[in-house]
């Protein structure tokens, strides 16, 4: 909250923080959502669809916040990106294309990898508004982008904490050399079991934000999404309409490498890709 | 890798949107709907 602060937003002086967070049960979104109406919210800020997709079932006239969302337009949150028309705005995120590059820079950190793994969360997808149809394609052209680069890919759905065992024994049994982990509540949920499991079976991991455990993250820089979002939410709380502030994506994105968890694996990572990393853990 | 898409520009917000103006007295609520606790706003930033 310190970038409302910089705006002039302070806790304890003229704004309350109603923060709530499912810890991996999506469906207490509708709750909180409610819960949101009732407390007469001005404004909600989301950190995913599926969240902003409960508030705009309870409301539609409660302005939205949000960040993470992979295509509000297709997901009919917003009429365009560049005028949304309606009560949400914030910043989209990339998708498909961020998983391309996420397994591209796996390939360029562990050449020898072919067989690699992708943890999703199809419920929190059609949770979030898109159609079954959506998700298959969006599956396709995930798998389209692992086999240009000469990968094969395994989807793994993770939509509730409770299939994390068969997913982690899927993984397991179809001989998954690699992981990449979607940004998901499911996932967010279950972050330290992903990481025990990758470092028990030595398995390099993907995630989008960095300073979750794993071996490597390629995202867009969360601080600069908040602070985005907090200019979002000072806008609209001094008067702005959400639907008149156009949805952004991302512009900025790291690259960090945990290499001392690559060499607790014996793994060497090409110096060409270290120079490529914003950040280097040794 | 910190890189500008050019592609997204015409996405950028306006910055020259209307000046923001806050009620003087008023207390603003803010909700906020995120995945875990331990991975909020608060924790990343302050």
């Amino acid at each position: 909250m310190q970038w409302l602060r910089e705006l002039g937003y302070s806790q304890g002086s003229n704004l309350v923080i109603e923060d709530r967070y499912a810890e991996g049960r999506m469906e207490r979104y509708a709750d909180f959502a409610a819960e949101m109406v009732k407390i007469k919210a001005d404004i909600v800020f989301t950190s995913n669809p599926t969240a902003a997709r409960a508030v705009m079932a309870v409301s539609r006239t409660m302005p939205i916040v949000t960040i993470f969302v992979p295509d509000p337009v297709r997901a009919g949150m917003a009429a365009s990106y560049a005028h949304p028309g309606g009560q949400l705005t914030g910043i989209s995120n990339l998708g498909v294309e961020l998983h391309f590059k996420q397994l591209e820079l796996l390939k360029a950190a562990l050449p020898r990898v072919t067989r690699v793994a992708f943890v999703g969360c199809p419920r929190c997808i059609l949770a979030s508004g898109l159609s079954a149809a959506d998700v298959a394609a969006i599956q396709a052209e995930r798998t389209a982008a692992a086999r240009s680069l000469g990968m094969t890919l395994l989807q793994l759905d993770v939509d509730a904490a409770s299939d994390f065992d068969a997913a982690s024994a899927a993984l397991l049994s179809q001989r998954a050399e690699a992981l990449v982990l979607g940004s998901t509540p499911v996932n967010a949920a279950l972050r330290d079991k992903w990481s025990a499991f990758a470092e028990q079976n030595r398995l390099p991991t993907m995630v989008e934000i960095s300073g979750t455990g794993m071996m490597f993250s390629y995202g867009a820089s969360l601080a600069g999404m908040y602070r985005r979002a907090a200019e979002y939410i000072a806008k609209i709380l001094g008067g702005a309409a959400p639907g008149d502030l156009p949805i952004e994506q991302p512009t900025t994105f790291q690259f960090v490498i945990n290499l001392k968890m690559a060499k607790a694996m014996g793994l060497t990572i090409p110096q060409s890709t270290l120079l490529r990393a914003d950040k280097v853990i040794q | 890798m910190k890189r500008r898409e050019a592609l997204l520009a015409p996405l950028a917000i306006g910055t020259s949107m209307r000046a923001w103006t806050q009620v003087p007295g008023r207390i603003y609520r803010v909700g906020y709907l995120g995945f875990t606790a331990t991975n909020s706003p608060a924790d990343l930033l302050v």
